[in-house]
């Protein structure tokens, strides 16, 4: 799959459960494009996916978000290469995985930013749940800055959610599957809301019937 | 006077450690039950045992609340079953609405009895109506379960839950710590106006102040894994002015 953002465009792709494997960004000056990678609940038993975004005009916007919920023996190896060729540009990654069963969640966030590429301000950041000790999570971030005026940042967490704060809830009343959904569902909320209204109420509904898998 | 919760002889222990070492307590209906004792007694291990906290461990005796081994009953369960607690620290649960919280507890509960889901009506109002108990703003059910709440804030929500749950058995601990004069007045007042006949209290506090408002039908000691004494209302006068110290020079044990 190859996006080609045209000049002073701006665009919003959702890929539900998306198998595709190559994808292939290219954004021209004074460009804004938003990928939502939503996989909450695929098929597919494995998915490599490979996210290129090469800015090649100044002044240009990217975000990548992801959210998902792998079970069994489900396996999503991520990688994304942000090529920040010219001046000005913005990148933002937010990538929010929970994992149950033997599932595996790996990401790998290369930046790039060339040596004329000043002013870039490149954010990344990967949180993920740990629902079972048999998941897995591999999470590794690789700056190449050639440039000197840059922000960059990088964050990532892995971890079950805290025991006194399930207690909280048990205490309560509430059982730990449900217990569990609410704190997922809060976990996923910042990229929810970053999505466009009809996925946002698609989203709801799931998470309202789909009371097996969450 | 019908018994509602008897603990015999229960040790309890936490990461290998023995806290409790032989307690025994009998509660009955309608009762307030104060504990006092000094840091690191063991109180809040008792309301961890009694809720069913796994982090800590039963070693030997028996807890039989309503009639049933409270024991072997999971949390939720308990809790389900009336069993309130008030926490010490009160924990935060960012991204979690009050609304959505207190929601999700009270049709549980009505699941558990065997009752309809509450409507959302008639859940607003009881919320509002259980908010006035505590005097808790309304902005409060709109922000994440005590995120950010100041300490007394903490308390208050704490006993605005217990409003909304009607416990049968409610365990304060340390309710009254870090309330302002008034806060204390309000929250007193909301757990008086809660109490009846047929609920209980445990009422774990450092300070005789809270217990000039709730008056206590017991005040226990609880020292070296047990409670080593039981008086009126006016042994927690005699901790407040004397401190422990008596309990060390033999007068009472
Ligand atoms: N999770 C834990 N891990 C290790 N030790 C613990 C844990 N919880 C409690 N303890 C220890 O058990 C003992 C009893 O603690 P507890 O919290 O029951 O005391 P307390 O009577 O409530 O004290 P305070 O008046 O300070 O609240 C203390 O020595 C404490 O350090
Ligand atoms: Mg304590």
């Amino acid at each position: 799959m190859e996006l080609i953002i045209n000049k002073n465009e701006t665009k919003n792709v959702v890929l539900l459960n998306s198998t595709e494997e190559q994808i292939r960004i290219v954004q021209n000056e004074e460009s804004s494009i938003c990928v939502h990678f939503i996989d909450l609940f695929p098929q597919a038993v494995q998915v490599s996916r490979n996210v290129v975004v090469e800015q090649v005009g100044k002044n240009s916007q990217v975000q990548l978000f992801a959210m998902g919920y792998l079970q069994q023996k489900q396996q999503i190896n991520f990688v994304s290469n942000v090529l920040h060729n010219c001046p000005w540009g913005h990148s933002e990654q937010l990538l929010k995985y929970v994992l149950t069963d033997t599932a595996s969640f790996s990401f790998l966030g290369k930046v790039y930013v060339a040596p004329n590429a000043q002013k870039i301000v490149a954010q990344q950041t990967n949180k993920n749940i740990l629902l079972s000790p048999q998941a897995k999570v591999q999470t590794q971030p690789q700056l190449e800055i050639y440039a000197d005026d840059v922000q960059a940042s990088h964050g990532a967490s892995t971890g079950a959610f805290d025991e006194n704060m399930l207690f909280y809830f048990l205490q309560r009343g509430i059982a730990r599957p449900t217990a569990e959904k609410m704190l997922i569902r809060a976990f996923y909320h910042e990229i929810i809301e970053t999505l466009p209204t009809e996925y946002q109420t698609e989203i709801e509904k799931e998470f309202a019937t789909n009371d097996n898998l969450l | 006077m019908k018994e509602l919760l008897k603990i015999t002889d229960l040790h309890a222990s936490v990461n290998g450690t023995e806290i409790l070492k032989g307690l025994n307590l009998t509660i009955n209906y309608g009762e307030v039950h104060a504990i006092m004792g000094q840091n690191g007694a063991g109180k809040s291990t008792l309301g961890a045992i009694l809720t069913g906290n796994p982090a800590y461990e039963v070693t030997s005796g028996s807890i039989v609340y309503k009639n049933q081994d409270l024991l072997s009953m999971e949390p939720e369960i308990r809790a389900r079953e009336g069993l309130f607690l008030s926490f010490q620290y009160p924990i935060e649960i960012p991204g979690v609405s009050m609304n959505n919280f207190m929601l999700a507890a009270i049709n549980a509960k009505r699941e558990h009895l065997k009752q309809e889901k509450m409507s959302a009506s008639d859940f607003l109002k009881l919320m509002k109506e259980k908010r006035a108990f505590v005097e808790l703003d309304s902005k409060f059910v709109k922000r994440s379960v005590n995120e950010g709440f100041s300490g007394g804030e903490k308390k208050r929500n704490e006993i605005f839950q217990m409003a909304m749950l009607e416990p049968t058995l409610a365990i304060l601990d340390e309710t009254d710590s870090g309330l302002d004069v008034d806060a204390l007045r309000i929250v007193a007042n909301g757990i008086n106006k809660i109490k009846t006949d047929d609920n209980s209290f445990i009422i774990v506090t450092h300070y005789q102040r809270l217990l000039e408002y709730i008056v206590p039908d017991f005040v226990h000691i609880l020292a070296d894994g047990k409670i080593i004494q039981t008086g009126d209302k006016t042994l927690a006068t005699k901790i407040e002015n004397e401190g422990f110290a008596f309990l060390n020079n033999g007068t009472n044990h």
